[in-house]
């Protein structure tokens, strides 16, 4: 064995300790000297943020059902109160509208103003759906549970036992709302 | 360590005799099994440590065999009861001499062996298959049960009546080996013996070794009633059912082969003539035996009539969002023709545009030196042009697709409504069996004949309409057919028959229970009537026989002269009619004596759908169902008048109180500017009211959609729909809202607030709220009557208490009141208003007849602003110290 495998064998030997070229070497580097990464793009939730009044809430996407263009809401004779708004066509059955804003609020005020970004919001938990309408949906929102702020303690609003913290969402401070506590409360309001 | 195990072993042998001693006829309890797999983990647990691995494994399996027969996957029988016994005995030897217990390991394997594949193999094999056996194959079962049931229940029926008898014999066979075979795949042994009892007896009616009987039928039908009840109980109650019905069973079976049930002599059956068991036996020699018949079976002849058409179960909840998705659609489709209209609207303005353009380049022409600016307003005018042309093109395209896909959604609408349908045999499947047991029990000859079996029926009403027919046929059965011998004697068939016929009739379902029995004796009917104080003795000549028939509906009414079991409390018909008026149905009767009487029920198609009128209260859509509806008006508002309180307008020579709908509904009153009052009127039997509305939007169809249940009812609306456009609408329920009109027009005092708002425009005039207390109706209606033509808002208080009471519920600008009132005087009255800081202020007007001074006088000091002799009323000094004290004017 041979004077051919020898021969191959040095050649691999030179091709392997082969001085790399300097280009090479910049690369890696300059990969080796940045910093490692977090996990930035792996993000742990995703909220919808849309707007009431002048306030700008969050709420989890897994409660959201649909977001449709606004429709007439019937009044319920009897029944309908700053809460409940009525009945709304969802998708051809009849589901309830409620207003979130008086609730999280906790006071009546007359509707705003229509406008073209207003929208309808379908929530739903397990069997139980409801709508409210919205003056503005942004879209989707993607964050860490780390950037959840806390609520600052000056808040007195009531609407502040609807939220689990602060979230920031293009410079603006979004209440994130808390959808657990939203049904319950819906629940406890809306049952005859 | 062996003498636990051994002590254990003991106790095992304790328990195992026990379970032996007690569960040979009862069957394995949960008594014991506590005890015994506690015992036999820890056993097992010994045997691993005393590394006796025939015993573990031995243990082992008992366990598992005591877990299956716990949960009922597998049945205790005399198999499991042998091999328990073996190991009884098998270890009671070792009880006494610990020793021997290594000795014994080896034959604890053989044992373990025969648990598993020899004594037990059948239970074992149940074992494995009964893993199989969840819920889902359990109501297989349930569905095969009821359709094999019914279709022996119907099988049996009809075999009494037939001539040839074999094919439907072959079909009564074929249901009951369907049951044996569905229950063995179950396992549930005891319907297994009952069906193949059941068989057994059609096996020899059909070799001719014994002839059916009514007496034989009456047990087949106990048994299928047995059966029946294992469809109502949830399916995890089954086994405990069947361990209950053993003995029932039991005796079924004994009953079905009963020899002295074959041995009833055939003379003494009159429905078989020995015609037809001569017929009989010729069929016979064609048919061996029923194993073959099988094979040669073919579906022939009556069966072919049956829908062959699959059926499929779906939810009422997928089916609601069908619907609602196809009405949807059906919106959407309709939102395509606004688009053809701006299309249309575009075309227009094209075209608009270009004639523009030519005028233009009609002035370009003048100036000559302009050839340039022309040839490029050519190129403008040929542009337009090429626009237009492909406009309309898309236009008349768009056009087609709008108009194909309103026709798709219009069609899949009205299949999906469809699904809603189901034949009008599938809701009468009970009521063969029904006559055939009454009219035997009764001891006559009746048949019951059904047409229209195909006829399409809202499965809602299909259901709702069961027993409303079930007490027509009981009536007939009982009073309107007589007995065979009396109907001989009238000249009649023996058999009587009652017909039940289903049609779709316009735009209703018609359904007719008819009987060829005796009909209904006006005579006694009118006797029956007055002996009641319904009608007296003059009024009754007057009455027509349709009109007499209609006192039948009566509650407490009935002409039968006793009470039987079956009917003649008289509680009947009243209910039948309410059911099927709850249906928006009606019911009519029609009758002659000495040959019949039929019940006519003329029936909506489907409750999905009802035909509403449309209304507008406030700015909001409400639809009344039309079948509720009286009539509907349109009334001036200057016509109405007014009496106490109450509002009404002269109709059709009726005085017909009016109320707003804003009222009824608890709405905000919002302004209605038209001059004339769109009134709905309602009747309740005797009183008619009027609901007055903002306005008619015509008549629709509607389908209707159940509200949130999280809404609980509400008051006077029963339900919701969504129209044409998308938009929501609710559904009044005109029932109760007569009886809500009634109350609000009743209590007086209240309603005359809303009762202002009905007539439009006056209140706004003026909003002055005025009291005015009188113990006189006259006084207080010309006072009111005088203050409402001003436009003032005038409450009424019928003396001073109560007039004191309404200053709390409302702020009042100005009081009238007389002095001599019951209760609380007018003087005592304005005291106590003087006195209290809230109403000190308001100016008060004492209106009286007294014209002696002293008491004028009284009246001032007490603290009124002004008296006024009644007799000055009309005089104008009224209204103008009135207006002078409101600051009206």
């Amino acid at each position: 064995m041979d004077k051919k495998n020898e021969d191959t064998q040095s050649m691999v030997k030179q091709l392997l300790s082969r001085e790399p070229e300097e280009e090479y070497l910049e690369e890696w580097r300059r990969i080796l000297k940045t910093e490692k990464r977090k996990d930035e793009d792996v993000y742990q939730n995703s909220v919808i943020v849309f707007r009431l009044r002048d306030d700008w809430y969050a709420l989890s996407t897994a409660y959201i059902l649909q977001i449709q263009n606004i429709q007439p809401i019937h009044r319920i004779p009897h029944r309908t109160n700053e809460i409940l708004l009525g009945i709304v066509n969802f998708n051809g059955q009849l589901a309830l509208a409620i207003s979130l804003h008086n609730l999280l609020k906790k006071k009546q005020t007359t509707s705003s103003a229509e406008n073209s970004s207003q929208r309808l919001m379908v929530i739903k938990k397990e069997q139980e759906m409801w709508i409210f309408p919205v003056d503005e949906v942004f879209g989707f929102h993607y964050f860490n549970f780390d950037k959840i702020e806390n609520l600052p303690v000056t808040i007195t609003e009531s609407s502040v036992n609807f939220l689990q913290g602060i979230i920031e969402f293009r410079q603006t401070k979004v209440g994130y709302l808390d959808a657990e506590f939203l049904f319950f409360c819906l629940k406890k309001e809306i049952s005859y | 360590m062996l003498k636990i195990f051994h002590s254990e072993i003991k106790e095992l042998v304790n328990l195992l005799g026990e379970l032996l001693k007690q569960e040979k006829d009862r069957g394995f309890s949960d008594r014991l099994y506590d005890p015994l797999s506690n015992l036999l983990r820890s056993l097992y647990g010994g045997s691993k440590i005393l590394k006796l691995e025939g015993y573990s494994r031995l243990l082992k399996s008992m366990e598992e065999y005591f877990e299956k027969l716990h949960t009922h996957t597998i049945g205790w029988n005399e198999a499991g009861a042998a091999i328990i016994a073996k190991i009884y005995s098998m270890f009671l030897g070792v009880v006494s001499n610990e020793s021997k217990i290594p000795e014994l390991d080896s034959a604890c394997y053989a044992m373990t062996e025969q648990m598993a594949s020899k004594s037990l193999h059948g239970t074992f094999k149940a074992a494995d298959q009964s893993l199989l056996l969840d819920d889902s194959i359990l109501a297989l079962f349930r569905t095969d049960l009821e359709m094999q049931l019914s279709s022996i229940n119907n099988g049996l029926i009809n075999l009494e009546n037939l001539e040839d008898k074999s094919e439907q014999l072959e079909e009564l066979m074929r249901a009951a080996h369907s049951i044996k075979g569905a229950a063995r795949v179950v396992k549930f042994e005891p319907i297994v013996r009952l069906a193949h009892a059941i068989e057994e007896l059609f096996v020899s009616v059909q070799e001719h070794q014994i002839t059916l009987l009514p007496e034989h039928v009456d047990i087949i039908f106990k048994a299928t009633d047995l059966l029946t009840e294992l469809l109502k109980i949830p399916t995890n109650e089954y086994m405990t059912w069947l361990q209950s019905q053993e003995a029932p069973i039991q005796n079924i079976i004994e009953a079905l082969a009963k020899p002295d049930a074959r041995e009833i002599p055939k003379s003494t059956e009159k429905n078989l003539s020995l015609k037809q068991i001569e017929e009989e036996q010729h069929v016979v020699e064609s048919i061996p035996g029923p194993v073959e018949v099988k094979k040669k079976r073919e579906p022939v002849g009556r069966h072919e009539e049956k829908n062959l058409e699959r059926v499929l179960r779906v939810t009422a909840k997928r089916l609601n969002r069908l619907m609602g998705l196809a009405g949807e659609s059906l919106v959407e489709s309709r939102h395509l023709e606004p688009f053809s209209n701006a299309f249309l609207k575009i075309k227009k303005d094209l075209y608009e545009l270009s004639e523009v353009l030519d005028s233009f380049s009609d002035l370009v022409e003048e100036e000559n030196n302009k050839e340039i600016l022309k040839e490029f307003l050519l190129k403008i005018q040929r542009g337009i042009y090429d626009v237009t042309q492909s406009f309309s093109g898309a236009l008349s395209e768009w056009d087609l697709f709008a108009l194909r896909s309103s026709s798709i959604a219009d069609r899949l609408y009205h299949e999906v409504i469809e699904t809603r349908m189901r034949p009008f045999a599938d809701g009468i499947e009970d009521f063969p069996r029904m006559v055939r047991d009454l009219s035997r029990e009764l001891g006559k000859q009746i048949r019951l004949e059904v047409l229209g079996k195909s006829t399409p029926v809202d499965r809602e009403i299909l259901e709702k309409i069961k027993a409303p027919l079930n007490h027509l046929i009981r009536n007939a059965i009982d009073h309107g057919i007589r007995s065979p011998s009396e109907r001989i004697k009238m000249g009649k068939n023996p058999e009587g028959v009652i017909r039940l016929e289903a049609s779709l009739q316009g735009g209703s379902l018609s359904i007719v229970v008819s009987d060829d029995g005796e009909g209904v004796d006006i005579s006694k009917l009118q006797s029956k009537i007055l002996e009641k104080k319904l009608l007296t003795e003059d009024m009754i000549g007057s009455f027509s026989e349709e009109e007499l028939l209609e006192f039948l509906f009566l509650p407490g009414f009935s002409t039968a002269s006793k009470v039987t079991e079956i009917s003649g409390r008289g509680v009947g018909l009243n209910v039948v009619k309410t059911m099927i008026q709850e249906i928006s149905g009606n019911l009519k009767i029609k009758t002659t004596e000495g040959k019949g009487v039929s019940f006519s029920l003329a029936l909506p198609l489907t409750l999905a759908v009802i035909r509403v009128l449309l209304v507008q209260i406030a700015e909001e859509v409400y639809a009344f169902p039309l079948g509720r509806i009286e009539s509907v008006a349109v009334t001036p508002a200057h016509e109405v008048k007014m009496l106490e309180n109450i509002q009404y307008i002269k109709f059709q020579g009726n005085n017909i109180g009016l109320v707003s709908a804003y009222k009824v509904f608890n709405l905000n009153y919002i302004g209605n500017t038209s001059t004339e009052l769109s009134i709905i009127i309602l009747n309740d039997y005797s009183q008619k009211y009027g609901i007055v509305v903002d306005r008619f939007l015509g008549e629709r169809e509607l389908v209707v959609h159940d509200l949130d249940p999280r809404l609980g009812k509400i008051p006077n609306i029963s339900s919701g729909a969504i129209l044409e456009d998308g938009a929501p609408v609710l559904i009044v329920e005109v029932e109760e809202l007569i009886h809500s009109i009634g109350r609000i027009l009743s209590t007086d005092g209240e309603a005359s607030n809303k009762i202002a708002d009905i007539l439009p425009g006056r209140e706004m005039e003026n909003n002055k709220r005025i009291l005015v207390i009188d113990d006189s109706i006259t006084i207080r209606e010309i006072e009111s009557r005088l203050l409402r033509s001003q436009g003032y808002d005038v409450h009424c208080a019928v003396d001073g208490l109560e007039g004191w009471n309404l200053l709390f519920t409302k702020n009042f600008d100005l009081i009238i009141t007389d002095l001599d009132m019951p209760r609380l005087s007018g003087i005592e009255l304005i005291k106590m208003v003087r006195s209290n800081d809230k109403f000190k202020n308001i100016p008060i007007v004492i209106v009286s007849y007294k014209e002696k001074k002293e008491f004028q006088e009284s009246g001032i000091e007490a603290g009124a602003n002004c008296v006024l002799m009644k007799s000055r009323l009309q005089d104008g000094s009224f209204i103008k110290t009135v207006n002078q004290l409101t600051g009206a004017v």
